[in-house]
């Protein structure tokens, strides 16, 4: 079966002018398969964002090649990769009148002709996505009236609306309450489990990412990769290795920070 | 879709209230015109050499027809400039661009005049093609500035000072310029900058309306791209929007109908910065679908307005229209801070 | 006050008697026992007002007289009748020599080389008066259709001082005109050339309402130099010739209509009822339509006031700036509500080209002249083979 995903000898990092440039993460090797939930894990600053983002082709990549299906990102239209993969990120849109239909109205624009008009059938697919995040009461209220975690899920909604094989989220729960976080974190269980869709999220989260993922990418802040699935990466230590922190240590079996003890 | 109804409504009455201004403004003047001689002009029956026919078709209806043109060009690059740089104190004077538009005038009539030509004492500036050039590609070259900061800095408080300061430094160099223009030049310029929307004949106001109704409709064709661009450049993106094209093409038709807006009446005061946020608080909405059209109807209400009340009916002389568009527009602004400032608090 | 200064002497005695001594000493050389001579102020103030006679007839802007060789010039505000804003007090250096002239910058030597004017119309007069080698400096010599004027610039007789609505100040003090006439635009607002330190004499004939009184003010400048019978007879003979023409039109059976000027920037400036150019149709048997109107200058009407007074007006009078073309096509291209105009379409446009004929420079001395042209227009069998000299009847 072909990966949605996959990445191939990738570089990341920052290009400067006069050629200088500084990588991150070099040599990276990952496939994402329909129907994966799989998370990028890593402590802050570590690339997590500069991945994705490279993934999404806001930023080039230092070497190595990525590609949706068969086909190279560098190939793919503006317009052609928003039917590929849609995305859920940390930015804080502006107050404005746009309620949470306009939200997620823009996640068909992929579809519609010039002019942005919705058929029917758009406005279908746009309440079914929000009844999904579990918001239909919500969709006329302005989407600045709601709370951090409801606008996330209207995001996600969006993201649902346009019915891509493949959903990027970057920190989707960094900003959220507990109850939310959890609410997200199922949500997007359901969205790859049930309805095939592939799930990368990049998050700082260990907590989050073992307990959902089903592979985890980990990406270390020297550099360090590795992947495999949450038990293996548990068990063999590999986690402790990019998360413990002089103290403070992880205790895998549950699976929290806490401080090393004397014995 | 929902809320249609009332969007319908507010449509409605403004297109209501756009057609009465209009006809208002064939209706009154310094000069007290029966309603039925103005029905007799209008309708085609008012004799021959009829005083009345020449003040209401040649000199009203043009102010009318211009009046409604810089209403829409105005009001919906406004918009535009709104949306595109996020920012809701964005406008075509507070970024300099009306300025920019300002200067390519003073440049040519300058150099115009020095070459023996008196081009700001024409009282119509007949299809004056150097003009329009000028006013066009002043405020381009303004825009492309603007630009080319907005590149480089993300902060959009910090373009709008840096606007804010080319629109100066742009008052400035046109300072100087009138400093060492003659008598005549500094009235003329001085009276051309209040702005007056009867400087135009039939032909050329229809000119305008044409050029702003086709490129509104580009505009409208962008309402797709200008509802993912308040979404913020990433979100856009990934709508499928190719966001740096977007951007570009409609700051280049905003920098064309603010020159269009401001070479054949003088630069209008706050109609491009206030209607939009009129707008959206009428109308409840901030897609562009919607608001493109209610920008239009009140840009053209307002205009229209402004002028009825500039003209003074039954006074023999008439002010000049920035002094009515900022005494009206002025509150809008102030309003629209106090508003953020209060939502902000909470 | 007294209470003070005992305070202050119980507290410091010595200090006290040195601020005495000081005291007394600025009060002793203040009073100058040595002045003795007399104030000319006091020369004209101590002559009877039956006896003091102006020279001055029509112009209200300034009244002169002569006593003992010493002329006093009085220049009144042009807005507030019998207020003065100026006087000067002109006489030969030989004569002043006998007066207290420390610190008077209103007494001024007759014929002085150096005189600085900044007004075109003073310009020309000087010019008919065979003046100009009396004057050091000018403004917007450019402009200045003269062509003695131009010659002396050229060999830097004449200085360029000013230009386009600003002074060259520190030119000005260089140059050290013995005075300046200038042209005052407001009157209450210290004027910029104030800070050269230089005598200034205000100088504005075009305040005047009435031809022959605009004509007058050669006499103001006449009276700072010698040869003031030249401009004396020289105004004679414009009177006699204005009130000849002027009878002219007296008994004409009917008058035709006439309004003036064009539509500009959103405003018609309209000539008042009592300005300058009113009072000339007024004289040349026209019927201006705005003849009960009391403005003194002109005022802004809306061009629908203007249109439906005067669409059917016999006759149109323009006077053209530097570059507008005299053809009813340029008219009509530069505004075609223009052409609705009766005067437009049987054709009798009134022209002035005022860059040809100096309108602005030589008209004001030129005023029998002026009205001749408009009655020609107006009543063309009263002057007939009549060549006008500053209106035409557009083509």
């Amino acid at each position: 079966m072909n990966p949605l995903l996959k990445i191939k000898g990738l570089k990341t990092g920052f290009r400067y002018k006069k050629g200088r440039s500084v990588s991150l993460h070099r040599d990276l090797n990952f496939d994402l398969f329909k129907g994966q939930f799989i998370t990028v894990l890593g402590p802050n600053g570590a690339g997590k964002s500069t991945l994705l983002k490279t993934l999404l082709g806001y930023q080039k990549a230092l070497g190595g090649e990525v590609f949706y299906g068969n086909t190279p990102l560098e190939s793919i239209p503006v317009k052609e990769l928003a039917k590929r993969t849609a995305v859920v990120l940390t930015d804080k849109l502006d107050e404005s009148f746009l309620t949470v239909y306009d939200i997620v109205a823009t996640g068909r624009y992929p579809y519609t002709g010039i002019t942005g008009r919705l058929t029917e059938q758009d406005d279908e697919v746009i309440r079914e996505a929000v009844a999904m995040v579990e918001m239909t009461d919500f969709i006329t209220r302005y989407f600045h009236h709601l709370s951090d975690g409801e606008k996330q899920k209207v995001m996600i909604a969006r993201a649902v609306a346009q019915k891509t094989p493949l959903i990027i989220l970057d920190e989707p729960v960094a900003y959220v309450d507990a109850p939310s976080k959890i609410e997200i974190m199922e949500l997007l269980l359901t969205l790859s489990h049930e309805h095939g869709i592939g799930i990368l999220m990049a998050t700082h989260d260990l907590e989050a990412a073992v307990r959902f993922s089903d592979r985890l990418w980990l990406l270390g802040s020297r550099g360090e990769i590795a992947e495999g699935s949450p038990q293996e990466l548990l068990e063999n230590g590999v986690i402790n290795r990019f998360f413990d922190k002089n103290n403070i240590i992880l205790n895998r079996e549950k699976i929290i920070f806490e401080k090393k003890l004397k014995i | 879709m929902h809320k249609q109804g009332r969007t319908g409504i507010w449509f409605l009455i403004f297109s209501v209230l756009t057609a009465v201004l209009f006809l208002a403004n064939l209706w009154y003047g310094s000069v007290l015109i029966s309603w039925k001689d103005v029905l007799a002009v209008l309708v085609g029956q008012s004799g021959e050499d009829s005083v009345y026919e020449v003040i209401i078709l040649n000199y009203r209806l043009p102010q009318a027809i211009t009046a409604l043109a810089v209403g829409i060009a105005l009001s919906v690059a406004g918009l535009v400039l709104q949306t595109v740089f996020r920012n809701p104190l964005a406008g075509p004077s507070v970024l300099g661009i009306s300025s920019g538009a300002s200067l390519g005038v003073a440049i040519v009539v300058s150099a115009g005049s020095l070459a023996g030509l008196e081009l700001l004492n024409q009282s119509y500036l007949v299809f004056d093609i150097p003009l329009v050039l000028a006013a066009v590609t002043g405020s381009l070259l303004v825009l492309l500035i603007i630009i080319f900061v907005a590149q480089r800095i993300s902060n959009v408080v910090t373009i709008l000072i840096i606007g804010i300061m080319i629109g100066y430094t742009v008052s400035a160099v046109v300072g100087v310029i009138q400093f060492f223009s003659r008598e005549e030049e500094l009235h003329a310029y001085i009276l051309w900058g209040l702005g007056s929307f009867s400087k135009t004949n039939n032909a050329q106001a229809i000119f305008l309306l044409v050029i702003s109704v086709l490129l509104t409709i580009v505009v409208l064709s962008y309402s797709k791209g200008l509802n993912a661009l308040l979404l913020g450049t990433a979100y856009a993106r990934s709508s499928g929007i190719n966001v740096k094209v977007t951007q570009n093409m409609l700051l280049v038709v905003a920098g064309l109908l603010v020159a269009l807006g401001t070479v054949f009446t003088g630069p209008v005061a706050f109609v491009g910065l206030a209607v939009p946020h009129l707008a959206r608080n009428f109308f409840k909405t901030s897609a562009h679908g919607l608001l493109i059209p209610a920008v239009i109807v009140m840009g053209a209400s307002l205009t229209l307005a402004c002028n009825l009340a500039a003209k003074l009916p039954g006074y023999d002389t008439s002010l000049p229209i920035n002094a009515v568009t900022s005494l009206i527009g002025a509150p809008v602004v102030i309003w629209v801070i106090v508003k953020r400032g209060k939502v902000k608090k909470t | 006050m007294i209470y003070p200064l005992i305070k202050l002497y119980k507290m410091a005695p010595q200090r006290f008697a040195y601020l005495l001594l000081t005291v007394s000493i600025l009060t002793i050389f203040s009073c100058n026992p040595k002045q003795n001579k007399p104030e000319i102020a006091s020369l004209f103030d101590a002559i009877p007002d039956s006896l003091l006679v102006s020279k001055v007839l029509y112009a209200s802007g300034f009244d002169l007289y002569e006593v003992h060789q010493i002329r006093k010039l009085v220049v009144y505000h042009p807005e507030l009748p019998g207020t003065i804003i100026a006087t000067f007090y002109i006489a030969d250096s030989s004569v002043l020599t006998d007066f207290e002239v420390r610190n008077a910058p209103n007494i001024i030597k007759l014929n002085s080389e150096r005189a600085a004017v900044f007004s075109a119309t003073q310009l020309n007069a000087f010019d008919k008066l065979s003046l100009l080698g009396h004057v050091i400096g000018i403004t917007e010599g450019e402009y200045i259709n003269n062509r003695h004027i131009k010659e002396k610039l050229e060999k830097g007789e004449i200085i360029e001082l000013g230009a386009n609505n600003h002074f060259f100040i520190e030119k000005i003090m260089s140059v050290q005109p013995d005075y300046i006439f200038y042209s005052p635009y407001k009157f209450t607002a210290k004027h910029p050339l104030k800070v050269t330190g230089i005598p200034l004499i205000p100088f504005y004939d075009y305040h005047e309402n009435t031809p022959l009184g605009r004509a007058e003010w050669v006499k103001f400048s006449a009276a700072f130099f010698d040869g003031y019978a030249r401009a004396d007879s020289l105004f004679k003979d414009i009177e006699r010739q204005y009130t000849t023409y002027r009878s002219l039109t007296k008994d004409v059976a009917s008058k035709p209509t006439v309004f003036s000027d064009k539509y500009f920037n959103g405003q018609w400036y309209v000539p008042g009822g009592k300005s300058y150019i009113a009072t000339l149709f007024k004289d040349a048997g026209a019927d201006y339509l705005w003849k009960d109107d009391q403005h003194t200058g002109s005022f802004p009407l809306d061009y629908e006031i203007v249109y439906s007074k005067a669409y059917e007006a016999d006759f149109w009078r323009i006077v053209g700036s530097y570059d507008d073309i005299p053809s009813y096509d340029a008219l009509a291209e530069e505004n075609s509500l223009y052409e609705n105009f009766k005067a437009f379409k049987t054709k009798h446009v009134l022209w002035c080209d005022a860059q040809k004929t100096a309108y602005f420079e030589r008209s004001s001395l030129e005023p029998h002249l002026v009205l001749a042209d408009l009655i020609f227009a107006f009543h063309p069998k009263v002057l007939p083979g009549y060549q006008p000299k500053y209106y035409h009847i557009l083509e």
